[in-house]
Protein backbone atom coordinates (compact mmCIF):
# COMPACT_ATOMS: atom_id res chain seq x y z
CA UNK A 1 0.00 0.00 0.00
CA UNK A 2 1.11 2.93 -1.16
CA UNK A 3 0.04 6.44 1.34
CA UNK A 4 0.28 9.74 -0.12
CA UNK A 5 -0.33 12.76 2.36
CA UNK A 6 -1.31 15.85 1.32
CA UNK A 7 -2.55 19.04 2.61
CA UNK A 8 -6.14 18.42 1.83
CA UNK A 9 -5.56 14.73 3.30
CA UNK A 10 -4.11 11.64 3.21
CA UNK A 11 -4.96 8.94 0.55
CA UNK A 12 -4.54 5.55 0.93
CA UNK A 13 -3.99 3.44 -2.52
CA UNK A 14 -3.41 -0.45 -2.85
CA UNK A 15 0.06 -1.54 -4.40
CA UNK A 16 1.92 -3.80 -5.35
CA UNK A 17 5.08 -3.76 -7.33
CA UNK A 18 7.72 -6.50 -8.69
CA UNK A 19 10.94 -4.56 -8.88
CA UNK A 20 13.15 -5.52 -11.44
CA UNK A 21 16.07 -3.45 -12.35
CA UNK A 22 19.96 -3.67 -14.00
CA UNK A 23 23.05 -1.76 -12.92
CA UNK A 24 26.40 -1.65 -14.41
CA UNK A 25 29.39 -3.15 -12.49
CA UNK A 26 31.22 0.20 -13.17
CA UNK A 27 31.12 2.89 -14.49
CA UNK A 28 32.66 1.87 -17.80
CA UNK A 29 31.31 -1.66 -17.37
CA UNK A 30 34.28 -3.94 -17.48
CA UNK A 31 35.18 -4.22 -14.08
CA UNK A 32 35.19 -8.20 -13.54
CA UNK A 33 35.24 -9.28 -16.95
CA UNK A 34 38.21 -11.62 -17.68
CA UNK A 35 39.61 -10.27 -21.04
CA UNK A 36 38.53 -6.95 -21.32
CA UNK A 37 40.17 -4.03 -19.31
CA UNK A 38 38.37 -2.04 -16.92
CA UNK A 39 39.33 1.48 -17.26
CA UNK A 40 37.97 2.44 -13.59
CA UNK A 41 39.90 3.74 -10.75
CA UNK A 42 39.36 1.97 -7.64
CA UNK A 43 37.97 5.20 -5.63
CA UNK A 44 35.41 5.65 -9.29
CA UNK A 45 34.15 1.73 -9.03
CA UNK A 46 33.30 2.51 -5.09
CA UNK A 47 31.58 5.50 -5.77
CA UNK A 48 29.45 4.02 -8.71
CA UNK A 49 28.29 1.12 -6.32
CA UNK A 50 27.48 2.73 -3.80
CA UNK A 51 24.79 4.41 -5.04
CA UNK A 52 23.13 1.30 -4.47
CA UNK A 53 23.30 1.22 -0.34
CA UNK A 54 23.59 -2.27 1.36
CA UNK A 55 20.19 -2.09 3.02
CA UNK A 56 18.78 -1.30 -0.29
CA UNK A 57 20.40 -4.00 -1.87
CA UNK A 58 19.52 -6.47 0.96
CA UNK A 59 16.02 -5.82 0.26
CA UNK A 60 16.32 -7.03 -2.86
CA UNK A 61 15.95 -10.91 -2.97
CA UNK A 62 17.47 -12.24 -6.34
CA UNK A 63 21.35 -10.91 -7.58
CA UNK A 64 21.89 -12.22 -11.08
CA UNK A 65 25.37 -11.49 -13.04
CA UNK A 66 24.94 -11.46 -16.85
CA UNK A 67 27.77 -12.07 -19.67
CA UNK A 68 27.62 -10.36 -22.52
CA UNK A 69 25.87 -12.37 -25.55
CA UNK A 70 28.15 -13.10 -28.44
CA UNK A 71 26.86 -12.83 -31.96
CA UNK A 72 26.36 -16.38 -33.04
CA UNK A 73 24.38 -16.67 -29.21
CA UNK A 74 21.79 -13.60 -31.11
CA UNK A 75 21.97 -15.43 -33.92
CA UNK A 76 21.49 -19.33 -33.17
CA UNK A 77 19.27 -21.53 -34.23
CA UNK A 78 18.94 -23.51 -30.63
CA UNK A 79 15.60 -22.92 -29.24
CA UNK A 80 15.54 -21.29 -25.18
CA UNK A 81 12.52 -22.31 -23.32
CA UNK A 82 9.76 -20.50 -24.83
CA UNK A 83 7.85 -17.82 -22.85
CA UNK A 84 4.91 -19.69 -23.12
CA UNK A 85 6.34 -22.47 -21.19
CA UNK A 86 7.77 -20.23 -18.70
CA UNK A 87 4.25 -18.72 -18.31
CA UNK A 88 2.51 -22.34 -17.87
CA UNK A 89 5.19 -22.41 -14.92
CA UNK A 90 4.40 -20.20 -13.30
CA UNK A 91 0.80 -20.06 -13.66
CA UNK A 92 1.12 -23.49 -11.66
CA UNK A 93 3.04 -22.24 -8.99
CA UNK A 94 0.75 -19.68 -8.89
CA UNK A 95 -2.31 -22.17 -8.43
CA UNK A 96 -0.35 -24.19 -6.01
CA UNK A 97 0.31 -21.20 -4.11
CA UNK A 98 -3.44 -20.64 -4.14
CA UNK A 99 -4.57 -23.51 -3.16
CA UNK A 100 -2.55 -23.40 -0.13
CA UNK A 101 -3.32 -19.81 1.26
CA UNK A 102 -7.17 -20.59 -0.32
CA UNK A 103 -8.25 -19.75 3.46
CA UNK A 104 -6.24 -17.02 4.20
CA UNK A 105 -6.04 -13.51 3.03
CA UNK A 106 -2.46 -13.96 1.50
CA UNK A 107 -2.02 -16.14 -1.98
CA UNK A 108 1.56 -15.74 -2.60
CA UNK A 109 4.85 -17.01 -1.01
CA UNK A 110 5.90 -13.25 -0.58
CA UNK A 111 2.68 -12.04 1.54
CA UNK A 112 2.79 -14.94 4.39
CA UNK A 113 3.71 -13.78 7.46
CA UNK A 114 6.78 -14.73 9.71
CA UNK A 115 5.18 -17.18 11.84
CA UNK A 116 3.47 -18.84 8.84
CA UNK A 117 6.53 -18.54 7.21
CA UNK A 118 8.13 -21.21 10.16
CA UNK A 119 5.48 -23.94 8.96
CA UNK A 120 5.33 -23.93 5.21
CA UNK A 121 8.73 -23.22 4.70
CA UNK A 122 9.52 -25.70 7.09
CA UNK A 123 13.16 -27.42 6.19
CA UNK A 124 14.37 -31.02 7.06
CA UNK A 125 17.11 -31.76 9.25
CA UNK A 126 19.52 -31.70 5.82
CA UNK A 127 18.35 -28.44 4.47
CA UNK A 128 18.53 -26.76 7.70
CA UNK A 129 22.17 -27.35 8.98
CA UNK A 130 22.99 -26.58 5.39
CA UNK A 131 20.98 -23.15 5.61
CA UNK A 132 22.94 -22.41 9.25
CA UNK A 133 26.10 -23.59 7.06
CA UNK A 134 25.87 -20.56 4.44
CA UNK A 135 23.78 -18.11 6.75
CA UNK A 136 26.77 -18.25 8.71
CA UNK A 137 29.79 -17.92 6.04
CA UNK A 138 27.88 -15.55 4.03
CA UNK A 139 27.18 -13.35 6.87
CA UNK A 140 23.40 -12.62 5.89
CA UNK A 141 21.14 -10.92 7.78
CA UNK A 142 18.45 -12.10 8.75
CA UNK A 143 16.15 -10.22 6.46
CA UNK A 144 17.96 -12.04 4.14
CA UNK A 145 17.31 -15.31 5.22
CA UNK A 146 13.53 -14.67 5.94
CA UNK A 147 13.86 -13.77 1.95
CA UNK A 148 15.97 -17.16 1.13
CA UNK A 149 13.40 -19.06 2.73
CA UNK A 150 10.00 -17.41 0.13
CA UNK A 151 12.63 -17.35 -3.02
CA UNK A 152 13.53 -21.23 -2.09
CA UNK A 153 9.69 -22.29 -1.44
CA UNK A 154 9.26 -20.46 -4.71
CA UNK A 155 11.60 -22.16 -6.67
CA UNK A 156 10.56 -26.05 -4.80
CA UNK A 157 6.00 -24.80 -6.42
CA UNK A 158 7.98 -23.88 -9.57
CA UNK A 159 8.94 -27.67 -9.71
CA UNK A 160 5.72 -29.08 -7.95
CA UNK A 161 7.50 -29.92 -5.04
CA UNK A 162 5.81 -30.55 -1.81
CA UNK A 163 8.83 -29.88 0.30
CA UNK A 164 11.91 -27.38 -0.18
CA UNK A 165 14.79 -29.67 -1.06
CA UNK A 166 18.41 -28.68 -0.89
CA UNK A 167 18.56 -27.85 -4.69
CA UNK A 168 15.72 -25.50 -4.28
CA UNK A 169 17.46 -23.75 -0.87
CA UNK A 170 20.57 -23.88 -2.46
CA UNK A 171 20.05 -22.28 -5.69
CA UNK A 172 17.93 -18.79 -3.57
CA UNK A 173 21.04 -18.89 -1.45
CA UNK A 174 23.06 -18.13 -4.70
CA UNK A 175 21.23 -15.39 -5.60
CA UNK A 176 22.52 -13.65 -2.57
CA UNK A 177 26.32 -13.68 -3.78
CA UNK A 178 26.68 -10.67 -5.70
CA UNK A 179 26.49 -8.67 -2.47
CA UNK A 180 29.85 -9.81 -0.77
CA UNK A 181 31.63 -10.48 -4.08
CA UNK A 182 31.21 -6.56 -5.39
CA UNK A 183 29.85 -4.53 -2.18
CA UNK A 184 31.63 -7.01 0.36
CA UNK A 185 35.19 -5.95 -1.15
CA UNK B 1 71.10 14.39 9.79
CA UNK B 2 73.92 15.38 9.27
CA UNK B 3 75.30 17.15 6.06
CA UNK B 4 78.98 17.74 4.77
CA UNK B 5 79.36 21.33 3.11
CA UNK B 6 80.21 19.32 -0.03
CA UNK B 7 76.80 17.46 0.12
CA UNK B 8 75.16 20.68 1.16
CA UNK B 9 76.35 22.16 -1.88
CA UNK B 10 75.22 19.40 -4.11
CA UNK B 11 72.11 19.13 -3.02
CA UNK B 12 71.60 22.89 -3.13
CA UNK B 13 72.92 22.77 -6.75
CA UNK B 14 70.58 20.77 -8.06
CA UNK B 15 67.56 22.09 -6.37
CA UNK B 16 67.50 24.99 -8.60
CA UNK B 17 64.87 24.68 -11.38
CA UNK B 18 66.66 24.19 -14.59
CA UNK B 19 69.47 22.75 -13.40
CA UNK B 20 69.70 18.91 -14.39
CA UNK B 21 72.26 16.17 -14.16
CA UNK B 22 73.37 17.04 -17.27
CA UNK B 23 74.20 20.68 -16.35
CA UNK B 24 75.68 19.72 -12.87
CA UNK B 25 78.30 17.22 -14.95
CA UNK B 26 78.99 20.24 -17.16
CA UNK B 27 79.66 22.82 -14.56
CA UNK B 28 81.81 20.20 -12.19
CA UNK B 29 84.11 19.54 -15.79
CA UNK B 30 84.44 23.57 -15.10
CA UNK B 31 84.91 24.31 -11.63
CA UNK B 32 86.29 22.15 -9.53
CA UNK B 33 83.06 21.50 -7.19
CA UNK B 34 79.59 22.44 -6.27
CA UNK B 35 80.66 24.78 -3.52
CA UNK B 36 82.76 26.23 -6.27
CA UNK B 37 80.34 26.99 -8.56
CA UNK B 38 78.12 28.73 -5.51
CA UNK B 39 81.08 30.71 -4.72
CA UNK B 40 81.08 32.24 -8.84
CA UNK B 41 77.45 32.37 -9.66
CA UNK B 42 78.51 35.22 -11.96
CA UNK B 43 81.00 33.27 -13.72
CA UNK B 44 78.79 30.24 -13.81
CA UNK B 45 76.29 32.03 -15.19
CA UNK B 46 77.94 33.53 -18.25
CA UNK B 47 79.55 30.51 -19.30
CA UNK B 48 77.22 28.92 -19.38
CA UNK B 49 74.09 30.95 -20.64
CA UNK B 50 72.33 30.10 -17.55
CA UNK B 51 68.88 32.49 -17.54
CA UNK B 52 68.16 35.27 -15.16
CA UNK B 53 65.98 32.97 -12.84
CA UNK B 54 68.43 30.17 -12.51
CA UNK B 55 71.15 32.91 -12.08
CA UNK B 56 69.14 34.17 -8.99
CA UNK B 57 67.82 30.95 -7.43
CA UNK B 58 71.81 30.10 -7.56
CA UNK B 59 72.53 33.28 -5.93
CA UNK B 60 70.08 33.08 -2.98
CA UNK B 61 71.21 29.26 -2.70
CA UNK B 62 74.82 30.30 -1.74
CA UNK B 63 73.70 32.38 0.84
CA UNK B 64 74.37 30.16 4.35
CA UNK B 65 70.94 31.55 5.68
CA UNK B 66 68.92 29.67 3.33
CA UNK B 67 71.30 26.84 3.21
CA UNK B 68 70.52 26.39 7.17
CA UNK B 69 66.68 27.12 6.81
CA UNK B 70 66.46 24.08 3.55
CA UNK B 71 68.33 21.53 5.35
CA UNK B 72 66.07 22.80 9.01
CA UNK B 73 62.92 22.09 6.85
CA UNK B 74 64.38 19.01 5.76
CA UNK B 75 64.95 17.40 9.14
CA UNK B 76 61.70 18.72 10.23
CA UNK B 77 59.65 17.13 7.62
CA UNK B 78 61.87 13.54 8.50
CA UNK B 79 63.32 13.75 4.69
CA UNK B 80 66.84 12.90 4.04
CA UNK B 81 69.04 14.67 1.10
CA UNK B 82 71.28 11.79 -0.45
CA UNK B 83 73.33 13.76 -2.66
CA UNK B 84 75.94 11.93 -4.73
CA UNK B 85 78.69 12.06 -2.97
CA UNK B 86 76.76 10.18 0.30
CA UNK B 87 77.58 7.32 1.42
CA UNK B 88 73.70 5.93 0.55
CA UNK B 89 73.28 6.94 -2.58
CA UNK B 90 72.33 3.91 -4.57
CA UNK B 91 75.86 2.45 -5.74
CA UNK B 92 73.42 1.02 -8.64
CA UNK B 93 72.78 3.98 -9.99
CA UNK B 94 76.37 5.65 -9.69
CA UNK B 95 77.75 3.58 -12.66
CA UNK B 96 74.55 4.95 -14.85
CA UNK B 97 74.67 8.51 -16.63
CA UNK B 98 72.00 11.42 -16.12
CA UNK B 99 70.83 9.86 -12.65
CA UNK B 100 69.78 11.92 -10.45
CA UNK B 101 72.67 14.53 -8.26
CA UNK B 102 70.53 14.35 -5.22
CA UNK B 103 67.71 11.97 -3.90
CA UNK B 104 65.22 12.82 -1.34
CA UNK B 105 64.66 9.57 0.77
CA UNK B 106 62.24 8.83 4.03
CA UNK B 107 62.36 5.79 5.76
CA UNK B 108 65.63 3.52 5.58
CA UNK B 109 68.29 4.63 3.89
CA UNK B 110 70.38 1.20 4.00
CA UNK B 111 67.98 -0.03 1.78
CA UNK B 112 69.10 2.33 -0.91
CA UNK B 113 71.90 -0.80 -1.53
CA UNK B 114 70.67 -3.86 -1.35
CA UNK B 115 72.29 -6.88 -2.18
CA UNK B 116 70.19 -8.11 -4.26
CA UNK B 117 66.84 -6.19 -5.76
CA UNK B 118 64.34 -6.96 -8.24
CA UNK B 119 61.94 -4.22 -9.92
CA UNK B 120 58.20 -5.13 -9.46
CA UNK B 121 56.21 -3.35 -12.61
CA UNK B 122 52.98 -3.55 -14.68
CA UNK B 123 49.82 -2.58 -15.42
CA UNK B 124 47.35 0.07 -13.61
CA UNK B 125 44.89 -1.76 -14.29
CA UNK B 126 45.43 -5.58 -13.67
CA UNK B 127 43.44 -8.64 -13.46
CA UNK B 128 42.91 -10.91 -10.55
CA UNK B 129 45.46 -13.13 -12.14
CA UNK B 130 47.82 -9.65 -12.31
CA UNK B 131 47.37 -9.16 -8.84
CA UNK B 132 47.63 -12.43 -7.51
CA UNK B 133 50.99 -13.29 -9.54
CA UNK B 134 52.62 -9.82 -8.39
CA UNK B 135 51.52 -10.47 -4.56
CA UNK B 136 52.86 -14.40 -4.63
CA UNK B 137 56.17 -13.20 -6.58
CA UNK B 138 57.19 -10.58 -4.62
CA UNK B 139 56.40 -12.26 -1.40
CA UNK B 140 58.57 -15.26 -2.44
CA UNK B 141 61.27 -12.50 -3.98
CA UNK B 142 62.03 -11.04 -0.43
CA UNK B 143 61.49 -14.81 1.31
CA UNK B 144 64.52 -15.10 -1.05
CA UNK B 145 66.09 -11.88 0.55
CA UNK B 146 65.40 -10.10 -3.07
CA UNK B 147 64.52 -6.80 -2.55
CA UNK B 148 61.22 -5.52 -4.05
CA UNK B 149 61.64 -2.14 -6.03
CA UNK B 150 58.74 -0.25 -7.62
CA UNK B 151 56.70 2.88 -8.09
CA UNK B 152 53.77 2.48 -5.72
CA UNK B 153 51.53 2.96 -8.40
CA UNK B 154 48.06 1.90 -8.42
CA UNK B 155 47.59 -1.83 -9.45
CA UNK B 156 50.99 -4.30 -9.98
CA UNK B 157 53.14 -1.97 -8.20
CA UNK B 158 51.16 -1.21 -5.58
CA UNK B 159 50.81 -5.23 -5.28
CA UNK B 160 53.96 -6.03 -5.62
CA UNK B 161 55.10 -3.69 -2.79
CA UNK B 162 52.40 -5.23 -0.78
CA UNK B 163 53.27 -8.87 -1.29
CA UNK B 164 57.11 -7.73 -0.37
CA UNK B 165 55.98 -6.04 2.70
CA UNK B 166 53.58 -9.05 3.88
CA UNK B 167 56.38 -11.51 3.38
CA UNK B 168 58.30 -9.43 5.85
CA UNK B 169 61.16 -8.18 3.01
CA UNK B 170 62.51 -4.90 2.31
CA UNK B 171 61.22 -2.78 -0.71
CA UNK B 172 62.22 0.62 -2.35
CA UNK B 173 59.16 2.75 -3.58
CA UNK B 174 60.26 5.47 -6.75
CA UNK B 175 58.03 8.54 -6.21
CA UNK B 176 56.97 10.28 -9.05
CA UNK B 177 56.22 13.17 -6.88
CA UNK B 178 58.08 14.81 -3.62
CA UNK B 179 59.05 12.24 -1.05
CA UNK B 180 56.79 13.33 1.60
CA UNK B 181 53.58 13.53 -1.15
CA UNK B 182 51.53 10.06 -0.95
CA UNK B 183 50.32 9.67 -4.27
CA UNK B 184 47.75 7.60 -5.63
CA UNK B 185 45.11 7.74 -2.71
CA UNK B 186 44.76 4.47 -2.50
CA UNK B 187 48.10 3.54 -1.87
CA UNK B 188 48.39 5.68 1.21
CA UNK B 189 48.62 2.86 3.62
CA UNK B 190 51.04 1.22 1.72
CA UNK B 191 52.75 4.80 1.83
CA UNK B 192 52.98 5.14 5.25
CA UNK B 193 54.33 1.35 6.09
CA UNK B 194 57.25 2.01 3.58
CA UNK B 195 58.01 4.88 5.07
CA UNK B 196 58.25 2.55 8.47
CA UNK B 197 60.03 -0.58 7.18
CA UNK B 198 61.36 0.12 3.70
CA UNK B 199 62.50 3.41 1.92
CA UNK B 200 60.86 6.14 -0.08
CA UNK B 201 62.76 8.43 -2.55
CA UNK B 202 62.55 10.59 -5.27
CA UNK B 203 64.39 13.17 -7.43
CA UNK B 204 61.89 15.69 -7.37
CA UNK B 205 61.56 18.42 -4.68
CA UNK B 206 59.62 17.59 -1.40
CA UNK B 207 56.47 18.97 -1.61
CA UNK B 208 56.57 18.51 -5.44
CA UNK B 209 52.81 17.42 -6.47
CA UNK B 210 52.32 14.29 -8.76
CA UNK B 211 52.87 15.12 -12.45
CA UNK B 212 52.42 12.59 -15.13
CA UNK B 213 55.11 13.71 -16.81
CA UNK B 214 57.65 12.85 -13.82
CA UNK B 215 56.27 9.36 -14.47
CA UNK B 216 58.37 8.22 -17.66
CA UNK B 217 61.49 9.85 -15.75
CA UNK B 218 60.76 8.16 -12.37
CA UNK B 219 60.71 4.61 -14.23
CA UNK B 220 64.54 4.86 -15.05
CA UNK B 221 65.60 5.11 -11.31
CA UNK B 222 63.37 2.02 -11.01
CA UNK B 223 65.36 0.13 -13.43
CA UNK B 224 68.20 1.90 -12.28
CA UNK B 225 67.72 0.60 -8.62
CA UNK B 226 67.56 -2.78 -9.68
CA UNK B 227 69.55 -5.94 -10.64
CA UNK B 228 66.28 -6.84 -12.97
CA UNK B 229 62.77 -5.35 -13.88
CA UNK B 230 59.59 -7.53 -13.75
CA UNK B 231 57.02 -7.03 -15.61
CA UNK B 232 53.62 -8.69 -14.43
CA UNK B 233 51.14 -7.49 -16.76
CA UNK B 234 50.75 -4.69 -19.13
CA UNK B 235 48.63 -3.21 -21.94
CA UNK B 236 49.53 -2.52 -25.06
CA UNK B 237 50.92 1.23 -24.39
CA UNK B 238 52.00 0.57 -20.84
CA UNK B 239 54.51 3.00 -18.67
CA UNK B 240 55.97 -0.26 -18.25
CA UNK B 241 57.47 -0.10 -21.75
CA UNK B 242 59.67 2.81 -20.78
CA UNK B 243 60.88 0.75 -17.44
CA UNK B 244 61.91 -2.11 -19.80
CA UNK B 245 63.49 0.00 -22.56
CA UNK B 246 65.27 1.59 -19.99
CA UNK B 247 66.38 -1.61 -18.41
CA UNK B 248 67.58 -2.41 -21.85
CA UNK B 249 69.80 0.38 -22.18
CA UNK B 250 70.74 0.37 -18.18
CA UNK B 251 72.24 -2.99 -19.03
CA UNK B 252 69.18 -4.95 -16.64
CA UNK B 253 68.05 -7.87 -17.48
CA UNK B 254 63.80 -8.38 -18.10
CA UNK B 255 61.73 -10.57 -17.26
CA UNK B 256 57.40 -10.93 -17.91
CA UNK B 257 54.84 -13.51 -16.38
CA UNK B 258 52.78 -15.14 -19.27
CA UNK B 259 49.29 -14.24 -19.64
CA UNK B 260 46.12 -15.52 -21.83
CA UNK B 261 46.99 -14.59 -25.78
CA UNK B 262 43.95 -12.79 -25.91
CA UNK B 263 44.28 -10.67 -22.44
CA UNK B 264 44.67 -7.00 -22.83
CA UNK B 265 46.29 -6.98 -19.88
CA UNK B 266 49.18 -9.44 -20.96
CA UNK B 267 50.02 -7.71 -24.37
CA UNK B 268 53.12 -6.35 -23.49
CA UNK B 269 54.02 -8.80 -21.62
CA UNK B 270 53.79 -11.86 -23.99
CA UNK B 271 55.37 -9.67 -26.61
CA UNK B 272 58.57 -9.39 -24.22
CA UNK B 273 58.57 -12.97 -24.12
CA UNK B 274 57.96 -13.54 -27.54
CA UNK B 275 61.41 -11.39 -28.09
CA UNK B 276 63.31 -12.75 -25.36
CA UNK B 277 62.05 -12.07 -21.91
CA UNK B 278 62.84 -14.60 -19.26
CA UNK B 279 59.35 -16.09 -18.90
CA UNK B 280 58.57 -16.23 -15.38
CA UNK B 281 56.34 -18.59 -14.16
CA UNK B 282 57.37 -18.23 -10.61
CA UNK B 283 59.71 -16.18 -7.95
CA UNK B 284 62.20 -19.16 -9.01
CA UNK B 285 62.61 -18.27 -12.82
CA UNK B 286 63.48 -14.91 -11.31
CA UNK B 287 66.57 -16.06 -9.10
CA UNK B 288 67.38 -18.19 -11.52
CA UNK B 289 67.63 -16.33 -14.56
CA UNK B 290 69.42 -14.05 -12.31
CA UNK B 291 72.18 -16.60 -11.63
CA UNK B 292 71.31 -16.15 -7.67
CA UNK B 293 71.06 -19.73 -5.82
CA UNK B 294 68.87 -22.32 -7.59
CA UNK B 295 66.19 -23.81 -4.89
CA UNK B 296 63.44 -26.05 -6.77
CA UNK B 297 60.44 -24.62 -7.71
CA UNK B 298 57.87 -24.71 -5.36
CA UNK B 299 55.06 -26.97 -6.48
CA UNK B 300 51.85 -25.81 -7.11
CA UNK B 301 49.43 -25.32 -3.86
CA UNK B 302 47.57 -28.20 -2.91
CA UNK B 303 43.77 -27.76 -1.34
CA UNK B 304 43.86 -27.98 1.80
CA UNK B 305 40.31 -29.87 2.22
CA UNK B 306 40.92 -32.16 -0.96
CA UNK B 307 40.39 -35.21 1.47
CA UNK B 308 37.28 -34.28 2.42
CA UNK B 309 35.69 -33.96 -0.96
CA UNK B 310 33.41 -35.32 -2.72
CA UNK B 311 33.33 -36.95 -6.24
CA UNK B 312 31.27 -34.58 -7.59
CA UNK B 313 33.36 -31.46 -6.05
CA UNK B 314 36.91 -32.98 -6.66
CA UNK B 315 35.66 -33.06 -10.34
CA UNK B 316 34.78 -29.32 -9.69
CA UNK B 317 38.15 -28.01 -7.90
CA UNK B 318 40.19 -30.63 -10.55
CA UNK B 319 38.85 -28.52 -13.48
CA UNK B 320 39.27 -24.78 -11.47
CA UNK B 321 43.28 -25.73 -11.01
CA UNK B 322 43.78 -25.41 -14.17
CA UNK B 323 42.59 -21.43 -13.92
CA UNK B 324 39.32 -19.48 -13.61
CA UNK B 325 36.06 -21.05 -15.41
CA UNK B 326 32.72 -19.52 -15.62
CA UNK B 327 29.42 -21.45 -14.49
CA UNK B 328 28.40 -22.23 -18.35
CA UNK B 329 32.20 -23.67 -18.96
CA UNK B 330 31.83 -26.23 -15.92
CA UNK B 331 28.47 -26.88 -17.23
CA UNK B 332 30.00 -27.48 -20.93
CA UNK B 333 32.37 -30.06 -19.35
CA UNK B 334 30.84 -31.73 -16.68
CA UNK B 335 26.94 -33.96 -16.45
CA UNK B 336 25.80 -32.14 -14.19
CA UNK B 337 22.13 -30.37 -14.41
CA UNK B 338 22.21 -27.06 -13.98
CA UNK B 339 20.52 -26.86 -10.19
CA UNK B 340 23.48 -29.93 -9.54
CA UNK B 341 26.19 -27.96 -10.35
CA UNK B 342 24.94 -24.69 -8.52
CA UNK B 343 24.81 -27.03 -5.27
CA UNK B 344 28.07 -28.49 -5.73
CA UNK B 345 29.99 -24.70 -6.60
CA UNK B 346 27.12 -23.04 -3.93
CA UNK B 347 28.82 -25.72 -1.38
CA UNK B 348 32.53 -25.18 -2.14
CA UNK B 349 32.28 -21.53 -1.67
CA UNK B 350 30.81 -21.72 1.65
CA UNK B 351 32.89 -23.58 2.45
CA UNK B 352 36.14 -21.14 1.25
CA UNK B 353 37.54 -24.27 -0.95
CA UNK B 354 36.59 -21.94 -4.25
CA UNK B 355 35.38 -18.08 -4.69
CA UNK B 356 32.95 -17.06 -6.85
CA UNK B 357 34.21 -14.06 -8.85
CA UNK B 358 32.48 -11.09 -10.44
CA UNK B 359 30.63 -12.32 -14.23
CA UNK B 360 29.89 -16.18 -12.74
CA UNK B 361 33.45 -16.91 -12.59
CA UNK B 362 35.10 -19.26 -10.01
CA UNK B 363 38.25 -19.80 -9.01
CA UNK B 364 40.22 -21.68 -6.48
CA UNK B 365 39.52 -20.08 -2.82
CA UNK B 366 42.51 -19.90 -0.21
CA UNK B 367 44.34 -16.46 -0.63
Amino acid sequence: MITVARARGTYTYPSRCTLICAMNPCPCGNYGSSTKACRCSPAQIQRYLSRISGPLLDRIDIHLELEAVPYDQLTSRREAEPSAAIRARVNQARQIQAARYHDMETFCNAQISGRLLQEICALDRECAAKAQQYYTQLGLTARAYNRILRVARTIADLEGSEAIRLPHLTEAFSYRLADGKYWGG
Amino acid sequence: MEYTQEERAYVMLSSVDGIGPATVEALLQRFSSPTEVLENVEEAAREFRLKEPVKQALYQRARPAFQEAYFRRLDQMGIFAVSRISAYYPQRLRLLSRMPVTLYAMGDLRLLNPERAIAIVGTRHPSRYGRRMAVEIAGDLARAGVTVVSGLARGIDGYGHAGCLQAGGDTIAVLGSGVNVPYPRENEGLYREIAQRGVLVSEFLPSAAPNPRHFPSRNRIISGLSDGVLVVEAGERSGSSITVDHANDQGREVFAVPGPADAEQSYTTNLLIKEGAGMVLGAQDVLTGMGWDGARRKPPRKVAEEALLSDEEALIVGFLREGELSRDALYDRTDFSMPQLSQILMELVSRGIIEELPRNMYTLGGK
